[in-house]
């Protein structure tokens, strides 16, 4: 359950239907269950103070691209959500090398989204043609299963005052728990990144670790920051040999460059998880493959020595998790074992990005 | 220019060394203040500049005079005294040769003037956002960042670590009563040790955002140059708790050397004889530091910093105490401790207010019915505690966390022990990610618990 005071998001509480007793009073069986990021945001109202919010100078022209690719009913509750926003920036939908003609048809019905055809496969190369395409300044990226809240938007646009901010992401929570795939998911720690606002530039966190700053799913970007550390890599992300890695990929060359991500958890959209175990299992793989797709083109094509260390501490952590799955099956209650498809895709991930980049330099 | 008898004459003093085309900018920059600005003159004091700046100012024509003192290279302290005695402005305005302003910088630095008379007024000059992946800037630039970020937060409680004197500005009159900077912190602190008369002085230290300048820190400091600067810096510190004794305890390395660990041992017997040293480190550091960031060896890096500046600092501070550095503080101080002042804030926030309003105490102890909630410290040449700190200082996290349980207990029931036990109370503050994410895994495992 997600906690808001005065509207603004600050912590959440986990509670089960069953648990919830109607004679107490919810206000306390929350608080009894709320995190830490609420007790901070409630103390210090009581107290009388407001949390230090970023008051841009000006807000810069912007607007939202969905990269979609045959999720017509998703895409369809995503474009009600951008339409339903305080403030409309205008949408483009980008359909990734489309198969049948629905997405073609659903957008359609809606006069103010642009559409247009990237027919290479890939995500990044669709969110490339959206910084073409797309108008204004900052563009806004989500999935086409998510949905905004109506302030996501403007809460994203309000951390680019700074010049050395090149993008900015926000929080997501899940959607809908109603499958025993997007519980542990959620558990997991799904895409959100925390109830605290923090600037990230290469001192708060290894660009490697850029995954932290903020996910695919809900993130915006500065065009500027293409002049400065180049495109979006097709030979990553969602529909290439890589499966991943797209935005972690471009947010670690920002951080490397000295520019800085600003994580604002206001900015807050929600999100549909994978419904069954299969597909979650598949996207851990995918997440693992992806990193490692990351580390090999730092290794070989940048010639980063950092990336041999990353290896050397992922195989501390890997081995010992590997050894303790085999001793006791886990606790969270799943059919397969997380370490496992860690270290398939892990092994995957540097044949995968040779195969992309064929692919792309093909395409 | 409009003058008139009433609005105050400015003197922007701006001591410069060997930075020509910077000189110019900020120049042009003035040059480019908005309409309403009051008038004002210019004093550069070109101090052992030998780069052309002088003919680089005599071919000038600006919009304001400009008056130029040259000096052998005596360091920014005597400068900027220097400049002050050719001043004929009732304000003074300092800058430095590396301080770009924006258009309003001047007039606002009047205005608050107009607002608070007999203040020293600080502006900010954060660094230019200049992007770079170098550890070194990143590390430059995010002191200057916080540091102005601390200065501009609501509540702040202002001391003489606040006053420096790149965009710096006072009355003519101010300056003269606490007899401008201290000559013998040539290079470096020259500008806390006036920050420590000014608030002996009683004088109010007051932020004015609008006297934005950008600081061109990426083009004038260097890793050779944080390293001589960290020398400077033991050395004047070293000559600030001689002094004002009230700062000898505050001073790090006496007591770093004092240590009882070998390191300790042995530092105190090698450094005093190091002198011939101190050259081949400071040359020999920073290309050791970039060779050890380029194989990505982050924390290698990280403590070998850390190690260059503390010896670069230790020499200096030995440097300046001599033979009895070690010894140096350990005499007995018979310092009394400062009157605290005991609050109750079971008697009402606004009530504290008024207390510290119209106490204006160094000190407080702060509890809630006996209960210790936090004590605001005393700290040397700080302002006294008002009541516009108060609730600033009860958001920091080890407040909010013995607060939380009290306010809790009075608005959702129950006893202050019963919430005191709640493990996320213990996290408030917390902004790392992996540690929010553990919590949140354990929130999980706490409701299928249950």
């Amino acid at each position: 359950m997600l906690l808001r005071l005065d509207g603004r998001p600050c912590g959440q509480a986990i509670i089960w239907y069953d648990q919830y007793d109607p004679e107490a009073p919810l206000a306390r069986q929350l608080a009894r269950a709320a995190n830490s990021s609420f007790w901070e945001c409630w103390t210090t109202r009581q107290i009388g103070m407001t949390p230090a919010e970023p008051a841009p100078s000006q807000i810069p022209s912007a607007s939202v691209a969905v990269c979609t690719r045959e999720r017509p009913d998703d895409l369809k509750r995503c474009l009600d959500g951008l339409l339903a926003m305080t403030g409309q920036p205008s949408i483009l939908v980008v359909d990734n090398a489309p198969k049948t003609d629905a997405t073609r048809q659903l957008v359609a019905q809606y006069p103010s989204v642009r559409y247009v055809v990237e027919p290479k496969p890939g995500l990044d190369h669709a969110r490339n043609t959206a910084l073409d395409q797309a108008e204004g300044e900052i563009i806004a990226f989500t999935d086409d299963d998510a949905v905004p809240d109506p302030d996501w938007f403007s809460c994203l646009l309000r951390n680019f005052d700074d010049p050395l901010v090149m993008a900015a992401a926000g929080l997501t929570m899940a959607l809908e728990l109603e499958s025993d795939a997007q519980v542990a998911f959620q558990r997991l720690g799904g895409f959100g990144r925390g109830f605290q606002r923090v600037i990230y530039d290469a001192v708060v966190v290894d660009p490697f670790d850029s995954w932290k700053a903020g996910a695919g799913v809900n993130f915006a970007v500065r065009r500027a920051a293409t002049d400065a550390v180049g495109r979006f890599d097709p030979a990553l992300g969602a529909g290439t040999a890589a499966h991943a890695g797209d935005e972690t990929d471009f947010f670690r060359r920002l951080l490397a460059a000295g520019y800085k991500i600003a994580y604002d958890p206001q900015a807050l959209n929600w999100h549909r998880h994978r419904r069954s175990m299969e597909e979650l299992e598949q996207q851990i793989y995918a997440y693992e493959c992806g990193s490692f797709a990351i580390l090999t083109k730092a290794l070989l094509f940048e010639r980063n020595p950092r990336a041999v260390m990353r290896l050397v501490r992922w195989l501390r952590q890997q081995i010992p998790a590997l050894v303790r799955e085999r001793r006791r099956a886990a606790d969270n209650g799943l059919p397969f074992s997380i370490p496992v498809a860690q270290a398939r895709g892990a092994s995957a991930g540097p044949a995968g990005y040779f195969r992309a980049r064929r692919q792309a330099r093909q395409a | 220019m409009p003058s008139s008898a009433d609005s105050p004459m400015i003197s922007v003093v701006i001591p410069s060394h060997n930075r020509q085309a910077l000189l110019a900018q900020v120049l042009d920059a003035l040059a480019a203040q908005i309409p309403q600005t009051p008038a004002f003159e210019v004093v550069v004091v070109l101090d052992g500049c030998r780069d052309g700046s002088p003919a680089m100012l005599a071919g000038r024509s600006d919009p304001f005079s400009i008056t130029v003192v040259e000096l052998p290279g005596t360091g920014p302290a005597k400068a900027r005294n220097a400049g002050v005695a050719k001043a004929t402005g009732r304000l003074l305005l300092f800058l430095d040769d590396d301080v770009i302003p924006t258009d309003r910088l001047v007039s606002a630095h009047a205005e608050a003037h107009e607002a608070n008379p007999g203040a020293a007024v600080l502006g900010p000059y954060p660094p230019e956002p200049v992007a770079s992946g170098e550890r070194f800037r990143l590390d430059a630039r995010r002191w200057w960042t916080s540091h102005f970020e601390e200065v501009a937060a609501p509540g702040h409680r202002f001391t003489y670590r606040d006053l420096l004197t790149g965009n710096l500005s006072m009355s003519r009159e101010l300056w003269d009563e606490v007899g401008g900077l201290d000559p013998q912190f040539a290079k470096a602190r020259e500008d806390w040790e006036l920050g420590v008369r000014l608030m002996e002085h009683g004088a109010p230290f007051i932020y004015a955002p609008q006297a934005l300048g950008w600081h061109q820190e990426h083009l004038t400091t260097t890793p050779n140059g944080a390293l001589r600067r960290a020398k400077e810096e033991g050395r004047s510190d070293a000559l600030m708790a001689l002094k004002h004794p009230r700062f000898v305890r505050l001073h790090a390395a006496p007591r770093q050397l004092r240590k009882r660990s070998w390191s300790g041992r042995l530092r105190r017997i090698l450094l005093p004889r190091l002198g011939l040293m101190d050259r081949p480190v400071m040359a020999a550091g920073p290309p050791l530091l970039r060779l050890v960031e380029r194989l990505g060896l982050g924390g290698l890096r990280r403590w070998l910093d850390r190690q260059l500046r503390l010896y670069c600092y230790q020499r200096g501070s030995i440097e300046a105490l001599g033979r009895h550095f070690a010894t140096f503080g350990t005499g007995s101080s018979a310092e009394a401790p400062p009157p605290l002042l005991e609050i109750d804030l079971a008697e009402g926030i606004e009530r504290a207010e008024a207390m510290l309003a119209e106490q204006r105490p160094v000190a407080v102890r702060l509890h809630h019915r006996g209960y210790e909630i936090a004590a605001l410290p005393y700290s040397p040449a700080a302002e006294p505690w008002d009541a516009r700190h108060l609730r600033a200082y009860l958001t920091h996290p080890h407040t909010l966390r013995k607060l939380a349980p009290i306010l809790a207990a009075s608005q959702f029931g129950g006893d202050p022990a019963d919430w005191n036990g709640l493990a996320p109370l213990h996290m408030i503050g917390v902004t790392d990610f992996i540690a929010q994410l553990h919590e949140s895994q354990r929130q999980w495992r706490r409701s299928v618990e249950r």
